[in-house]
């Protein structure tokens, strides 16, 4: 009889350890809390194990504390691809000016020092990056005034760019 | 006992989009996120992927209460996707366990509780194997404060299989603990 009577009260310890029981089952618990040693371990089981998981999830929180997104971005994995693929045509393009640049300084009378072939691969570069950048910003709402400053001051700042170019398209699109 | 209705106030009425919601309550997501169990890069994806959802859903909920229980929602879908794609929860459960040994500074403190690691093992190593809506279901019950009303809107079941579901997993947590012969 008393195996039954456990099997029952361990159905409600639960509830009882979470204070859900109603005040009539509560008490039918308690009664046999206080004749009952097996029951009454099992609470404290109940407890313990609690207790320690919170903990457990206490030390997780305190690992990700850190993480912080104030600014919604498209998926890190979906940038990541686009930023690859961004880094690859520039390494295409920086490396087809060489070339091009290789065969400029070649032909005479049109003498280009090598500084001035890398700050024109430079700025190619950071014309491209922020052309990738506006185009990010692109695919959201709100932003149309940000895009035009952005895109304004590649055409201003990096001219003979091919991405000044492109920034010009893109202001005219916006308009 | 935590006050489960608290919830439930003027603050909630009032109109607010997904993505300020979002801004504002993202500790509470971490919580649910800690609670499965995920790593930081982990919950910044996560976090990553509610913060495009919000932004393009933003104006689907007007109030503020049914902003973040969609927040709460999405982030939990994508928690138990996340777990989903790993498969298996032991493999997870000794990723995680090999992390707290390499980062672990060694012997506790006579203050810091008086949990001993081998419970804390036993028990991470349970709570990582459990079923990942059982598992869930603890996280929004005891680690978020929500009612089982509450957990039952955010996981579309009724309020008796959320308690159902509680008690499986309060049991199987108390009783392999029982059988190390771990007490309080």
């Amino acid at each position: 009889m008393k195996q039954i009577e456990c099997k029952e009260i361990a159905d409600l310890l639960v509830d009882y350890s979470d204070g859900q029981l109603p005040e009539e089952q509560s008490q039918i618990v308690e009664r046999h809390l206080k004749k009952c040693n097996n029951c009454r371990k099992y609470l404290g089981d109940l407890q313990q194990s609690l207790n320690i998981v919170q903990e457990i999830w206490r030390e997780n929180l305190a690992e990700i504390e850190s993480v912080e997104i104030s600014v919604p971005v498209k998926n890190r994995r979906n940038i990541n691809r686009k930023y690859a693929a961004i880094a690859a045509g520039l390494l295409i393009a920086a490396g087809i000016f060489s070339v091009s640049m290789q065969q400029t300084l070649q032909r005479p009378g049109d003498v280009m020092t090598a500084e001035q072939v890398e700050r024109k691969i430079s700025e190619s570069a950071s014309a491209v990056r922020l052309l990738a950048t506006a185009d990010l910003l692109r695919e959201y709402d709100g932003v149309k005034d940000t895009l035009n400053k952005l895109y304004k001051h590649i055409v201003a700042t990096y001219p003979d760019t091919s991405a000044a170019m492109e920034a010009k398209i893109r202001i005219k699109s916006l308009m | 006992m935590p006050d489960t209705n608290s919830h439930i106030d003027e603050d909630n009425l009032r109109e607010a989009g997904l993505l300020e919601v979002f801004l504002q309550e993202q500790d509470r997501l971490k919580r649910i996120i800690a609670g499965m169990g995920m790593g930081a890069w982990d919950a910044e994806d996560i976090l990553q992927d509610v913060s495009i959802k919000a932004l393009k859903n933003n104006d689907r909920c007007k109030e503020r209460g049914k902003a973040l229980g969609w927040l709460i929602k999405v982030t939990v879908n994508r928690c138990i996707t996340e777990h989903r794609r790993r498969k298996s929860f032991a493999a997870k459960a000794l990723e995680l366990l090999d992390r707290k040994r390499r980062g672990s500074k060694g012997v506790l403190g006579p203050d810091e509780n008086a949990v001993c690691s081998e419970e804390k093992t036993l028990l991470h190593t349970t709570l990582l194997e459990l079923d990942r809506k059982v598992l869930m279901t603890l996280v929004l019950r005891y680690f978020c404060d929500m009612n089982a009303s509450e957990i039952s809107e955010i996981l579309n079941i009724t309020p008796s299989a959320v308690r159902n579901r509680i008690s499986r997993g309060r049991e199987v947590l108390a009783k392999k603990l029982a059988k190390r012969g771990v007490r309080p």
